[in-house]
């Protein structure tokens, strides 16, 4: 099939039916992008994902644009960004006519509830399987769990988080290897 | 002219909101509501909680909603367009930059740890915020009102650990369903 279509339909999927905003879609995306479709290895993904999240903008729609690319060029950006814009776009103006009679209904609102609970788990469970996943080396798993213990507390903005464990994390490995290359001497 | 104002303000934040969803709704309350007076708070605070509610990145929802209250269908449509415009216009940088970049396994192990981070701290971040909700009302836990948390909770992670793999959009799918199930017994 048509990969710029399958995106479209994919990212329009995930956007329709994810609650919890850009950061819990990232383990759905990956799903399907990296175990469905195959489009790309698991390492690329993430490798991407690295990448984005240093730019400012929308979460979702800037993993959409840059994996879109890296399956189908500029065709595949577009038709990635529209069907990842599509639906929140119509629900919301379906929501906006009907606010009152939306926030009223017990069915819609324990659905969602549910899900939120969902994205949250799913974001913590991935990030622990990423340690393994990724073949972190084991000198640095306490730092991640020291780093993110401090951003938290500081609640730092996500920027800063990423530039600054970037530039810690490349010190630590860079001792980390003069000091096993002296010792090995 | 109140478009282009909106277009100008949307653009504005496309450009300076790093941090995804939750960084642009305090950007975006600081141009429509305190800036320009387009909304009251009250209002404001109705269209982030929908927004969060609502399927969807929590950033374009909440632009959707704030063009929808100001100018209408073609005020969404412009809101919405605006804050990605800065979006497509990066990315081509980047992945035009990208090319030319060649990475280190170091600078890779890095990334990766620091990805590991951010997603550790966005689903943290969101789980607390679902737990306050129960403690909303002087600080007292309705036993009755957690159980589904913990229902759903726990049902995730084990489906999301079987031996056989769940799709994760199914996984979703279940865990909304069981919290509306629960919901109508206790």
């Amino acid at each position: 099939m048509n990969k710029s279509y399958t995106l479209f339909k994919t990212f329009f999927k995930i956007t329709a039916l994810t609650v919890g905003g850009g950061y819990a879609m990232i383990p759905i995306i990956e799903d399907e992008l990296v175990h469905n479709y195959k489009f790309m290895s698991e390492e690329r993904f993430f490798q991407l994902l690295g990448r984005v999240q240093v730019l400012p903008g929308v979460i979702a729609i800037n993993t959409a644009l840059i994996c879109g690319y890296e399956v189908d060029k500029k065709k595949g950006a577009l038709c990635s960004a529209l069907g990842a814009i599509i639906p929140p776009f119509i629900i919301i103006l379906l929501a906006a006519l009907f606010i009152n009679k939306f926030k009223e209904n017990k069915i819609i609102q324990s659905f969602f509830n549910g899900a939120r609970i969902a994205a949250a788990v799913i974001l913590i469970d991935l990030s622990f399987k990423l340690i393994k996943k990724r073949k972190i080396d084991y000198y640095l798993i306490p730092f991640i769990f020291l780093f993110f213990g401090l951003f938290y507390y500081f609640k730092f903005y996500a920027i800063f988080i990423l530039l600054i464990s970037v530039f810690l994390f490349s010190a630590i490995q860079f001792i980390r290897n003069i000091i096993y290359r002296s010792k090995s001497k | 002219m109140i478009f282009v104002k909106l277009m100008l303000s949307f653009i504005k934040i496309g450009f300076i909101a790093f941090g995804g969803g939750y960084a642009a709704i305090s950007l975006i309350q600081d141009e429509i509501v305190t800036t320009h007076n387009w909304l009251t708070i009250t209002e404001y605070l109705d269209i982030i909680s929908l927004s969060q509610m609502t399927p969807g990145p929590i950033a374009i929802n909440t632009a959707t909603f704030v063009g929808f209250k100001i100018g209408g269908l073609s005020g969404a449509f412009i809101a919405t367009f605006s804050i990605v415009l800065p979006s497509l216009l990066l990315i081509y940088l980047l992945v035009i930059f990208n090319k030319k970049i060649k990475t280190s396994q170091l600078f890779k192990n890095s990334i990766n740890c620091a990805v590991i981070i951010l997603i550790l701290t966005a689903g943290v971040k969101l789980l607390l915020s679902i737990v306050n909700t129960y403690f909303s009302y002087g600080g007292v836990i309705d036993i009755l009102e957690i159980i589904p948390f913990i229902v759903v909770a726990s049902l995730t992670l084990v489906l999301l650990n079987l031996k056989k793999k769940i799709k994760i959009y199914w996984i979703v799918l279940i865990a909304g369903s069981t919290s509306t199930i629960l919901n109508f017994i206790i």
